[in-house]
């Protein structure tokens, strides 16, 4: 007997009766959980605010910090598409959500993804990565999110499920803005001789996207951040201590 | 126009202003795929369950992102598999179950013989074990566009690529479910009556 053809196959997955489990009941549970958060006074979003929603709370908070930072930021470091700022006290409280990869943008291959940001994604040596996403919406230029799991040697990165992401964006734009509590949170480093820094305590993060600035979050991995001679902005997320970090940064190809 | 079903661009549109009960109407109109999408994704009811409602709650929040003149399915659907593959990854060592066929047999089958009836299940287990094999984007493709029937523009729109993707994928994932199929096995399915 000869191998099935398409239509063949075709034909037999359409006619798979799949035993589903019935069904529950979702737009009950789902309206009583959108009518407490309303007596709580959550509301769906004004049009232009948010990548995501249930950190949307979080928004009239950030944008009222943002005004705050933007007369009181002591020192701004600046590279390519992030900007760090200092800001002498600032503690991330543990009620501010972390951010997941996955919530920056949609899924997709890495060929997919540099066909929408017109730049080759430079990849680790090593294990392709578990998830790729493209960045939507971030400051009009979409960016390109990888992720890794955890292994034996890299535990998950807190608040996360992951071990390592890196973010890439084209330095044209503003993407994001750190805010950390002290400048010596603050390490100048090089990533193949160009400067770089490091952070490697908690600290916040907003995203600039199209609408404006989304934050706070929560950030508690390990962070690298350096720009490459062709003008990509690197943010390397990782459980991996510096020297670690910076080698596999060095070994992007 | 009393008693006239509300479309799903009013139900939007009501929503977007705060009316949960026109979201609701929403829910139930899409519950049933977004629960399945979930549960292709999770193969677990429970995480199918939570996936699908945590993704309404999602989409909700987001509505002002929606544009009404776009079709609503596949922009939910888009989110409730994020959220199914995110719980799929935070348990990634639990043990997943299989899909299973429903009970009864396959649908559409006109009165066989018992069997033909035994052997028409036999095929199609070895064709769901073969499925169940494949890895996640393969076997999704394949569900969405044979299992939740959605057209090649909706299936594009919930995995976020070009409908010639859509085609690419799906010849490579019947390709490699081919693979996974015995030597000799054919696939029947049953006469399905014009309609």
């Amino acid at each position: 007997m000869s191998e099935p053809t398409t239509r063949e196959l075709e034909r037999a997955l359409s006619a798979l009766a799949i035993g589903y489990p019935p069904t529950p009941d979702l737009a009950s549970a789902v309206t009583t959980r959108l009518s407490a958060e309303r007596s709580r006074g959550v509301r769906p979003a004004l049009p232009g605010f948010a990548l995501w929603s249930r950190r949307r709370l979080l928004v009239a908070v950030a944008l009222g910090l943002l005004a705050a930072l933007a007369v009181a930021a002591a020192a701004r470091l600046a590279i390519g598409a992030l900007e760090i700022r200092v800001e002498p006290g600032v503690t991330p409280a543990t009620s501010v959500p972390t951010v997941d990869a996955g919530d920056l943008g949609r899924p997709a291959s890495v060929a997919e993804a540099e066909a929408e940001v017109g730049f080759r994604v430079a990849l680790p040596p090593g294990p392709a990565p578990d998830q790729v996403y493209v960045a939507e919406g971030l400051a009009g230029e979409p960016g390109v999110v990888l992720a890794w799991g955890p292994t034996p040697g890299a535990p998950a990165i807190g608040g996360t499920d992951w071990s390592l992401v890196l973010m890439s964006f084209s330095s044209d734009v503003d993407v994001a803005l750190k805010t950390v509590g002290s400048d010596e949170s603050i390490r100048e480093t090089t990533v193949g001789g160009r400067t770089a820094y490091w952070l490697d305590v908690p600290h916040l993060i907003w995203f600039e996207t199209d609408e404006g600035p989304q934050g706070p979050y929560r950030v508690l991995g390990n962070v690298l951040i350096w720009e490459t001679a062709e003008g990509i902005t690197y943010r390397m997320e990782t459980s991996l201590p510096r020297v670690g970090a910076i080698a596999l940064a060095e070994r992007l190809a | 126009m009393e008693g006239r079903p509300l479309q799903d661009p009013e139900l939007i549109e009501l929503a977007r202003d705060g009316d949960v009960r026109a979201y609701g109407e929403l829910v139930e109109r899409y519950r049933e795929v977004a629960f399945r999408t979930a549960y292709l994704i999770t193969r677990s009811a429970a995480d199918a369950d939570e996936a699908a409602q945590d993704a309404f709650v999602k989409a909700y929040y987001a509505l002002h992102r929606f544009r009404t003149q776009e079709p609503f399915r596949p922009w939910l659907l888009r989110i409730v598999s994020n959220e199914a593959r995110n719980r799929v990854r935070s348990a990634r060592r639990r043990e997943r179950l299989a899909l299973r066929l429903a009970e009864g047999g396959p649908s559409g089958d006109a009165d066989p013989s018992p069997e033909a009836a035994a052997a028409r299940r036999e095929t199609q287990e070895t064709l769901l074990t073969a499925l169940s094999d494949l890895r996640e984007d393969d076997r999704m493709v394949i569900a969405y566009r044979y299992f939740l029937d959605l057209s090649e523009a909706e299936t594009a729109e919930v995995l976020g690529v070009r409908p010639g993707t859509v085609k690419s994928r799906l010849s490579r994932a019947l390709g490699r479910l081919r693979e996974r199929l015995p030597a000799g096995l054919t696939p029947t399915e049953p006469e399905v009556a014009d309609v």
